[in-house]
């Protein structure tokens, strides 16, 4: 099995106006997810990254609230595949994630989506979707930054944009 | 009249997050021992390397834990009359030591084994201290993890009428007092610098307030708080921190009445059973307990020791299914949401 | 002595009973959509009631500690101590890749289990027949590396190495080559995960030397890394700037 040194490639940019937006993203994403796909979110509190995974368990056709899993810190649905939703607000050290088993969720037979992602940064996986929310002045509106990390994410981003309008 | 038939001790467990918790309830009422790890030292007697207290480590705790519960109570294994264990909501591989433990217990010992859902075990707090509550009654779990509506019809009979959509009330409080850099746990701090602050100095919003639906929703609250606070900074203001923590508080309290009331309402109560971590703060309780009055409904509140996870409120729960006659079967599973 | 074997370190749950150090009774399960959580214990009582041995019978609980299945593990152990202490019976905690090895102790070489760690890295270690009997010792320290890593210390020996892997297919496939040297032989099952028999075994053994382990703190095997290997193997995720 041959480690091929990943490269890095380009960021694609969105802005979403409201919420509804960020969530209407998630879903496009979620409708493209296979099982393996590995989305980490970063963002700061109130970003919208819980809004973002709803839209994505919307676009997975999940019927229960993707409510935020902060206390709970792994949130489990079933799915057409299983999902597992982190939320690592809670971490104190990265380390601590060790005690959760996540090498079977993160290399295992669902889709994985992270919030608080860069709190275990080198326990990431070698390839991934990466997106960044970043609030603006504006109360609303989110600037969406994604970057696709291997060559799944690439072609992956491929499919988001053409049924989305999103730029460089 | 309890008869002599009634009689029964449960041994409890919970290991549904953070906390191991192990506790011995007699009657359904009266606690005999109830211990959560984090709180006991751990004695050299146990032998060898035990760790300092961490998070989730269940595995590590959970026999100690037992012993202690069994030891504190002066009850042997043997005098037990069912396991009652919570097998969710909560993280799987928590939910998985307790479980199987559990299970390995009730097997061993050839008594009763009783599956309690988390949420559930928080209701039934409260008839630990308040002994006599009548079904039916709305119950408003309002923690870190949760914030459900339940409807329980007879006891053991429950319907989720509404939970939230995003995040729960104590993990806004926490959330919030972390953007504001005032420590952990937020909820009692907030709670404390509340009190001299003004609760209608800023109007936030109130979510979900205006719909009969019963679910909530806190993000939009979170959102708007920090955003308050990010414009204050921007301008170079000074931030008057205990109006934002009042007014916070002051919302979120609002918005749990509101929804409370209006499943009372709804479905014709008049007793409404508060739990969960949130339900000690002293504000919450106040104002639930003057809303209650002026709509003639009778509202219950745990001892605040009570409103955090613990193991005695889930042997409740397991005495009043024991005693309906119902247990489950060893293929019990865990569930997490 | 009379022995309960718990292994649910794979997607196999097995569970054995040995009678003074023979097998007296070995159940395999293999999980198809129901997990061992369900299983254990409606699979435990009618094994009992098959084997006609009572539960108060048992002389000791011996539990494989892996590595393996993070939530197969919690299960087996924490099994394993309610059933111990209600019981008020030993507990013996047995490395996997320990019952691994004494699963083919008969093959004539060098002995190296491998358990996959994910994420392309392996739990190994090397196990040989002492000269005189016929027990097994280690010879090196439990580790957990990629396959490189692992070939790189397999051509250190010259004598036959047999490399021992539950459904690792991947490790026959991507190795079994004319440029394997022939010294090393891949026993790659996907029948045989590795049993509770030996986990039994050796448990018996641990518990008639009085190395019984403390049930209190018997925790699943695992090998945490140092933050600075963490770092190391994942270099590349600096791109995630704080």
């Amino acid at each position: 099995m041959e480690n091929k040194r990943t490269k890095i490639s380009r960021k694609h940019i969105c802005i979403a106006n409201n919420p509804g937006e960020t969530k209407y993203l998630g879903e496009k994403l979620g409708k493209l997810l296979k099982k393996g796909d590995f989305i980490a979110l970063n963002g700061d509190l109130g970003a919208g990254k819980t809004t973002f995974i709803q839209g994505i368990t919307d676009g997975l056709k999940i019927r229960e609230f993707a409510s935020s899993p902060s206390f709970s810190i792994i949130k489990e649905y079933s799915g057409r595949v299983p999902i597992y939703h982190f939320d690592l607000y809670r971490l104190d050290c990265p380390e601590e994630i060790e005690n959760l088993g996540y090498e079977e969720y993160f290399y295992g037979d669902g889709i994985t989506l992270i919030e608080w992602a860069k709190k275990i940064k080198y326990y990431l996986p070698k390839n991934m979707l990466l997106v960044e929310i970043r609030m603006g002045a504006e109360y609303l509106i989110r600037k969406l930054i994604f970057q696709p990390i291997g060559e799944r994410y690439e072609k992956l981003m491929e499919e988001l944009k053409n049924i989305e309008n999103i730029g460089n | 009249m309890k008869t002599k038939m009634e009689e029964k001790i449960i041994l409890a467990i919970e290991t549904s997050c953070d906390e191991t918790s192990v506790a011995i309830v007699k009657n359904g009422e009266k606690i005999l021992s109830n211990i959560i790890a984090s709180q006991i030292e751990i004695h050299k007697e146990y032998g060898g390397i035990v760790p300092e207290i961490a998070s989730r480590q269940h595995m590590k705790y959970i026999l100690v834990t037992c012993k202690e519960a069994l030891e504190k109570a002066g009850v042997s294994l043997q005098e037990i009359d069912g396991i009652a264990v919570v097998n969710g909501p909560g993280l799987k591989g928590s939910l998985l030591v307790g479980l199987s433990f559990a299970k390995a217990i009730a097997f061993a010992l050839n008594k009763p084994l009783i599956g309690v859902n988390h949420i559930e075990g928080h209701i039934y707090a409260n008839f630990l201290d308040n002994k006599k509550i009548e079904t039916p009654f709305i119950s408003l779990i309002v923690s870190g993890g949760h914030t459900s509506l339940i409807l329980v019809e007879e006891i053991g009979q429950h319907k989720i009428l509404g939970s939230t959509r995003d995040d729960a009330a104590g993990e806004v409080f926490d959330k919030i007092a972390k953007y504001l850099d005032l420590g952990y746990p937020g909820g009692p701090i907030i709670e404390k610098i509340a009190l001299n602050g003004e609760k209608n100095a800023i109007i936030f919003p109130r979510p979900l307030t205006k719909t009969s639906n019963l679910d909530f929703s806190f993000s939009g609250l979170k959102t708007a708080v920090i955003y308050f606070v990010r414009e204050k900074i921007k301008i170079k203001e000074h931030l008057q921190i205990e109006n934002i923590c009042a007014s916070f508080q002051q919302a979120v309290i609002d918005t749990l009445i509101h929804k409370t009331l209006s499943a009372a309402n709804q479905y014709n109560i008049k007793n409404i059973v508060i739990g969960g971590g949130v339900a000690a703060n002293e504000s919450l309780r106040k104002a639930m307990l003057e809303a209650g009055k002026l709509n003639n409904i009778m509202v219950y509140f745990p001892s605040k020791v009570l409103c955090t996870d613990n193991a005695a409120m889930v042997g409740v729960v397991g005495y009043y299914k024991l005693t309906k006659g119902f247990s489950d079967s060893f293929y019990l599973d865990v569930f997490t949401g | 002595m009379k022995i309960l074997g718990i292994d649910t370190t794979t997607d196999v749950l097995n569970l054995a009973i040995t009678i003074n150090g023979v097998m007296s009774f070995d159940f395999m399960m293999k999980r198809e959509g129901i997990t061992h959580s369900a299983i254990m214990i409606p699979t435990l009582k009618n094994m009992l009631r098959l084997t006609e041995v009572k539960l108060n019978e048992l002389e000791g609980i011996a539990v494989s500690i892996g590595p393996g299945s993070f939530t197969g593990l919690r299960i087996g152990l924490a099994t394993a101590k309610g059933l111990a202490f209600s019981l008020s019976i030993p507990i013996a905690g047995v490395n996997a890749l320990d019952s691994y090895a004494l699963q083919w102790k008969e093959l004539p070489g060098i002995l190296c289990p491998i358990i996959r760690a994910r994420k392309g890295e392996y739990y190994f270690t090397f196990y040989k027949k002492r000269k005189n009997n016929d027990d097994l010792i280690r010879i090196e320290d439990y580790q957990c590396i990629d396959w490189f890593g692992i070939k790189e210390k397999l051509f250190k020996f010259n004598e036959s190495i047999f490399i021992l892997g539950y459904g690792l297919t991947e490790i026959k496939e991507n190795n079994e080559t004319e440029q394997t040297p022939k010294n090393i032989h891949f026993i790659i099952r996907e029948q045989e995960p590795p049993g509770a028999i030996n986990v039994a075994l050796i448990g018996e053994k641990k518990i008639l030397k009085k190395e019984i382990d403390n049930i209190f703190d018997l925790s699943p095997f695992y090998i945490r890394k140092s933050a600075a290997e963490v770092k190391r193997d994942n270099q590349q995720n600096n791109i995630l700037n704080e």
